[in-house]
């Protein structure tokens, strides 16, 4: 008798091509939220925003209802999606920039009016997709583009840190920092978004999950490095850990 | 049109929220801005009573952003503003017109440039009809010149949008949308358009649907504008609307949109009364611009006045179609100075001598 | 048919019912099957110092809702006088609360009719009544709408389960227009 041990989730899409860089770890969220979708029985009902970065192709991957938002406005989108469709399950998939810096208002807004929708914020602290510019959580040393003797307190300010703002959020149900640079930590990232969807399906307000996420083309480091920076030069800025949690309440 | 109803005193910013209600707008999305605040107000109030959306957003960025998310679901919906506040929308009405879903966006202009004030303008039909966001787009243009037509069309603006996939701009400005006028709010008039073939709700027993705008080959972004193009087409075949008096044998023609309209109107009926050969051109769809209608009304007449609360914008729709058949003049004034239809005639009778 | 429009400028304080005046009168313009338009000043305006609206009232579609040179003011303040005076028509009437200008006429041209408002108002119990025995007054006088018109408007406006508010307003109804039948008056 034979027996199915392994089988690829069912909202990827078929010959899937994927696009992304050698070693960076969208493919890995990307994935782990398929497996979800399949867990919690959501594949029918979920309507997904995409923004604007390289999380722009989402099409490519995932056999989903998707509407693309403008760069920045995910949250806005969702909001418009979820409450024609209260009864559809909603997340957006964006990058930092597009998140926190461009979509800073629309973030906190969507978090605060407790919009029952789930934001996937992939923080890999640099413009990926534009060539690895200055993000707004690019740390303080940290080379780019357009910072490349490194980012200067003086001159460009500090990083925004994500989970901490959006923990002040009332309307925010569930908010946690997560990363993918191990398979413990992505056991852990998978718990935690399917903590977020379980507060979506319980109406309990907004959640968001900030993943660390590797882009070795623009730091210029191997995946192996890359993922190595973000246990010693991320997580002191950006700890690990659940922010905020009024889903047990 | 089942005109039942009663007539009763409207005013115009209440009319188009009446009206939104009666075509079965699902979901208002908007930010505070005069002169079209009733709008939002009112419906602050009827929507949520009949278990629909009303929610103000952080911003007009976010309130066109929402509306693209509902819109993306074939839901009815819409957003009102005005002027400075509709130029931050735009990137959003560029999106959901590559999109080809339907939205309602009501424009109660106000005067500019920037902040101006919150007087009466007509000085964003560029804004409107040319499109401010960014590539080859079009957006389909309504402007209403009564209380009552703002019932019309806003209706017609629903049902349009529906039919076409595609956005609507209800255009009126600060006068329309202060005043009040008796007004019939009969029921929506149109049959209701499936969407069932495209709208986002889920991938249930389908494929996943995409609803987006970036195309990385050429061949697909050029075939997806092309396809966009040829339903403006069909648009412009069929949903051209204007209205003339006395244009037949007029020896002046004036033009003339929205609420300067009325006002033309009625300077045209007193220098018929003159005895002066003056007639009215009024386009209702502002885009698609009656070209070929106003091409054959002008051909022959001695001049054509266009007449705009601005310093001359559809003006140059009008010499277009004109295309050197006529003489064209304007006259116009910005910042909410409203004409009488006596200063109207006063230029009329001065067009006159100089034609002599 | 030649156009026959009249255009009315009704002015005052906020909280003066300058508007619900207006209304009520574009109502009764409505209900005897006459064309007309109410346009109020809005925005920064209305949050401080004096409000008005414009009627036009016509026998087919109103062209210009908006009159620089009114036939007709109903000041209910001072401060309505002194905007408005200079701008009315030629022949055209200005109808002051005398109980809040006590000013001198500045033009020849044009028609003064004093009603002391508020002092009939506060007679028969409710100042706030005033601007309806204004009204009431101006209708008397000109005719534009029937006072029967107006009569039932108010009582459509002011629902059953304030019956109080609708005798009162009645009375300023009767009391405005039975004050442009006295004598004094001219």
């Amino acid at each position: 008798m034979e027996t199915l041990v392994f089988q690829k989730p069912s909202s990827i899409q078929k010959d899937c091509n994927v696009t992304f860089c050698p070693g960076c770890d969208h493919g890995v969220a990307i994935r782990i939220i398929a497996e979800l979708l399949d867990e919690l029985n959501l594949v029918e009902k979920t309507i997904v925003v995409s923004s604007i970065g390289c999380s722009v192709f989402l099409n490519d991957y995932y056999n989903l209802d998707i509407i693309e938002a403008p760069h920045g406005r995910a949250l806005a989108v969702a909001t418009g999606v979820k409450r024609s469709k209260p009864d559809k399950f909603v997340f957006t998939y964006q990058g930092d920039g597009d998140f926190a810096s461009i979509g800073l208002g629309e973030s906190m807004h969507g978090l605060s009016r407790g919009e029952k929708v789930t934001a996937i914020c992939i923080n890999n602290t640099n413009y990926g997709m534009t060539g690895g510019q200055m993000a707004p959580t690019t740390i303080i040393g940290q080379k780019t583009t357009t910072t490349i003797n490194g980012r200067d307190p003086n001159l460009q300010g500090y990083p925004i840190k994500i989970c901490e703002m959006a923990s002040i959020c009332d309307g925010a149900a569930f908010v946690a920092r997560c990363s993918l640079d191990s398979s413990k930590e992505i056991e852990n990232t998978k718990k935690m978004i399917k903590k977020a969807f379980e507060s979506q399906i319980n109406n309990q307000g907004a959640s968001l999950i900030e993943i660390l996420s590797t882009c070795p083309t623009n730091w210029k480091l191997s995946p192996q490095e890359a993922h190595k920076r973000i246990r010693e030069e991320l997580y002191p800025v950006f700890p690990l850990g659940i922010y905020k949690d009024k889903t047990s309440k | 049109m089942t005109k039942t109803a009663e007539k009763v005193l409207l005013k115009g910013n209440h009319a188009i929220a009446k009206a939104a209600i009666n075509a079965g707008c699902q979901c208002y999305f908007g930010y505070p801005i005069t002169p079209q605040n009733e709008i939002g107000e009112f419906l602050s109030v009827e929507m949520p009573a009949r278990g629909r959306v009303f929610l103000q957003a952080e911003s007009e960025v976010a309130a066109i952003n929402m509306l693209l998310g509902a819109a993306s679901t074939g839901t009815k919906a819409m957003t009102s503003s005005s002027s400075l506040a509709i130029a931050l929308m735009q990137e959003g009405i560029s999106y959901i017109a590559a999109d080809n879903i339907p939205a309602v966006v009501v424009s109660v202009m106000r005067a500019g440039p920037a902040l101006g004030y919150i007087f009466p303008s007509q000085g964003d039909y560029f804004q409107t009809v040319k499109g401010g966001g960014n590539g080859d787009y079009k957006t389909l243009t309504l402007a209403p010149a009564t209380v009552q037509e703002m019932i019309d069309y806003t209706y017609k603006a629903f049902y349009l949008a529906q039919k076409y996939r595609t956005i609507v701009f209800l255009l009126a400005d600060g006068l329309l949308g202060q005043m009040m006028e008796p007004a019939v709010l009969y029921d929506y008039p149109y049959e209701e358009i499936d969407n069932s073939d495209w709208a986002l709700d889920g991938a249930k027993g389908r494929p996943g649907r995409w609803i987006g705008s970036i195309h990385r080959s050429e061949e697909v972004l050029e075939k997806k504008v092309l396809e966009l193009f040829k339903k403006y087409d069909i648009i412009k075949q069929n949903e051209i609307e204007y209205k003339t008096l006395y244009a037949e044998d007029a020896e002046i023609l004036i033009t003339a949109f929205g609420s300067v309209a009325r006002i033309a109107q009625a300077a045209v009926k007193q220098a018929r009364e003159a005895g002066l050969k003056v007639g009215l051109f009024r386009p209702i769809t502002l885009w698609p611009f009656p070209e070929k209608e106003l091409y054959k009304f002008a051909t022959g007449k001695k001049l054509i006045l266009d007449i705009e609360m601005n310093m001359g914008q559809m003006l140059e729709d009008v010499k277009m179609s004109v295309s050197g058949q006529a003489k064209v003049e304007f006259y116009g004034r910005p910042a909410g100075f409203y004409f009488t239809p006596e200063e109207l005639l006063e230029e009329i009778k001065k067009q006159m001598e100089g034609l002599k | 048919m030649a156009v026959k429009e009249s255009s009315l400028i009704i002015s005052g304080y906020g909280g003066q019912g300058v508007l619900f005046i207006g209304m009520a009168i574009s109502n009764c313009a409505m209900d005897e099957d006459k064309y007309v338009t109410w346009l109020p000043s809005y925005g920064a305006e209305m949050r401080g110092g004096t409000a008005n609206c414009t009627i036009v009232i016509a026998n087919e579609e109103v062209a210009s809702p908006y009159q620089q040179t009114p036939d007709y003011v109903i000041a209910l303040n001072a401060q309505s006088v002194e905007k408005f005076e200079m701008k009315i028509k030629p022949g055209g009437t200005l109808i002051v609360n005398s109980s809040l200008y006590k000013g001198h006429e500045k033009r020849t041209d044009i028609n003064y009719l004093y009603i002391p408002a508020n002092e009939i108002a506060a007679k028969i119990g409710e100042i706030k009544c005033a601007n309806v025995v204004m009204l009431s007054a101006f209708i008397e006088k000109t005719k534009i709408v029937k006072i029967e018109s107006l009569k039932k408007v108010i009582r459509n406006i002011i629902s059953a389960s304030k019956a109080k508010l609708l005798e009162i307003n009645e009375l300023a109804i009767q009391k405005g227009s039975e004050y442009i039948k006295l004598p004094v008056c001219h």
